[in-house]
């Protein structure tokens, strides 16, 4: 089974390598470029630990092939370190205790940040739904909703 | 668990695939958005010897509607039949449906021919299909072939595609602004498969009265109602194989559908 080279965008850098077909883009990540921020959980696409976005959109890094993903652009939870957004979701989280182990935090970011830009005025019961594809094993939904609900306040306060 | 290994073909346009495909060892697959074969290869339900990965091939996203007919191309995605890429009320109708499959990280990379060709009996789609009574373009060496869907899947995860073959798109007759429908499912958690789908599609200007039950263990059932009249024969001829508990379940989401339809 022969490797490919591919060449894609990760966090704004260039990176290219060779793979084999079979990897993971989850795997992609955490063993070739050493980016640990994406979790693995469930492997099958269920959890959401492993959320990232690939050329703007989330997407289950544990399902996608590194392979597929020539020419593309992904962007980890590490990519989003100077993003104002996503401080003011981190800021949230740590003062909602939207995280007990921590585990699932990564996924749940990059899926809080799709949910606050895409849906502005979603409400609580619209949050939930949202967030159905994410798993906290902790069970610390409560937090984590609210943390989403005080980003989308804190912004409608702004405007 | 992590995939087995295979050789994969990355290909540009529809011609390719079909080359790839006709000179391809073994058993091969066709990846899309890899939302369902992912997952199965990943647990290793499935081991193909080459994958040919047609997530390149613009030509099978675009969405035409004309002379009252939508034709939907088999790599576009839940999330942009969400967002509503179809036109008129069949794409209200579609766009309600899509936001209710899995997640949105999800519905970003799975696509309608994808799920169609997986063939899971409680797949959304499947039955939505079914209940429009669509037709499946399947395209070989040869040329296309149009079959409807309910001839094209012949049992839970089996269809007739053939090893040689790809979906290109999907077609099925526009509502009209008059069609009402109801879509219901019962699933325990958001965004999972369904325990029991119940869809009601009636659109009077057309003589359109059609009931659909899926998530069962077969292939979902549609039967053609009577616009006035009593139906409770052919509603039951649905569930003649469910016992219990299940089938009540699938009884009573019919019966709120169609009350959704008629009032």
């Amino acid at each position: 089974m022969s490797n490919h080279n591919i060449s894609l965008d990760v966090n704004g850098c260039l990176v290219e390598a060779s793979v084999e077909p079979r990897q993971s883009l989850a795997d992609f990540l955490r063993e070739n470029l050493a980016l640990t921020g994406t979790h693995l959980g469930c492997e099958h696409g269920i959890c959401g630990a492993c959320t990232v976005f690939i050329n703007g959109l989330p997407a289950r890094s544990c399902i996608a092939r590194a392979v597929s993903c020539e020419g593309d652009e992904i962007k980890t939870i590490e990519g989003f370190v100077d993003d104002p957004w996503m401080e003011a979701i981190r800021e949230k989280f740590s003062s909602e205790h939207a995280l007990q182990c921590g585990f699932c935090t990564p996924g749940m970011l990059v899926t809080a940040y799709d949910i606050t830009k895409r849906i502005p005025d979603a409400d609580e019961a619209r949050i939930r739904v949202e967030l159905a594809g994410n798993l906290c094993r902790c069970t610390g939904y409560k937090g984590i909703v609210n943390a989403i609900k005080g980003v989308l306040k804190d912004q409608k306060d702004v405007l | 668990m992590k995939a087995a290994a295979f050789e994969y073909h990355r290909i540009g346009t529809v011609e390719e695939a079909l080359a790839v495909l006709a000179k391809g060892h073994g058993y091969g697959k066709v990846l899309a958005g890899g939302q369902s074969l992912g997952p199965m290869m990943n647990l290793r339900l499935v081991k193909p010897d080459f994958v040919v990965d047609i997530g390149g091939v613009r030509s099978l996203t675009e969405v035409t509607s004309d002379s009252g007919t939508i034709r939907i191309g088999a790599r576009v995605t839940h999330s942009a039949i969400e967002d509503g890429v179809i036109p008129g009320p069949t794409g209200v109708f579609l766009s309600e449906v899509a936001h209710g499959i899995a997640y949105r990280a999800i519905r970003n990379r799975g696509t309608l021919g994808g799920s169609l060709v997986h063939a899971d009996p409680a797949a959304d789609w499947l039955s939505v299909l079914i209940v429009l009574d669509a037709s499946v373009v399947v395209v070989d060496q040869d040329g296309e072939t149009s079959i409807k869907v309910k001839d094209f899947v012949v049992g839970p995860f089996t269809t007739g595609l053939g090893d040689k073959s790809l979906v290109s798109r999907i077609e099925f007759k526009e509502l009209t602004g008059k069609a009402k429908w109801s879509y219901l499912k019962s699933s325990r958690k958001p965004g999972e498969f369904a325990d029991a789908i119940s869809i009601c599609l009636r659109d009077e200007s057309e003589g359109i009265f059609r009931i659909t039950a899926g998530a069962m263990d077969v292939t979902p059932k549609m039967v053609d109602c009577n616009l006035s009249g009593s139906n409770a024969e052919k509603i039951d001829s649905l569930f003649s194989h469910r016992k219990g508990y299940k089938k009540g379940l699938h009884y009573t989401l019919l019966q709120r559908s169609i009350h959704e339809v008629e009032n």
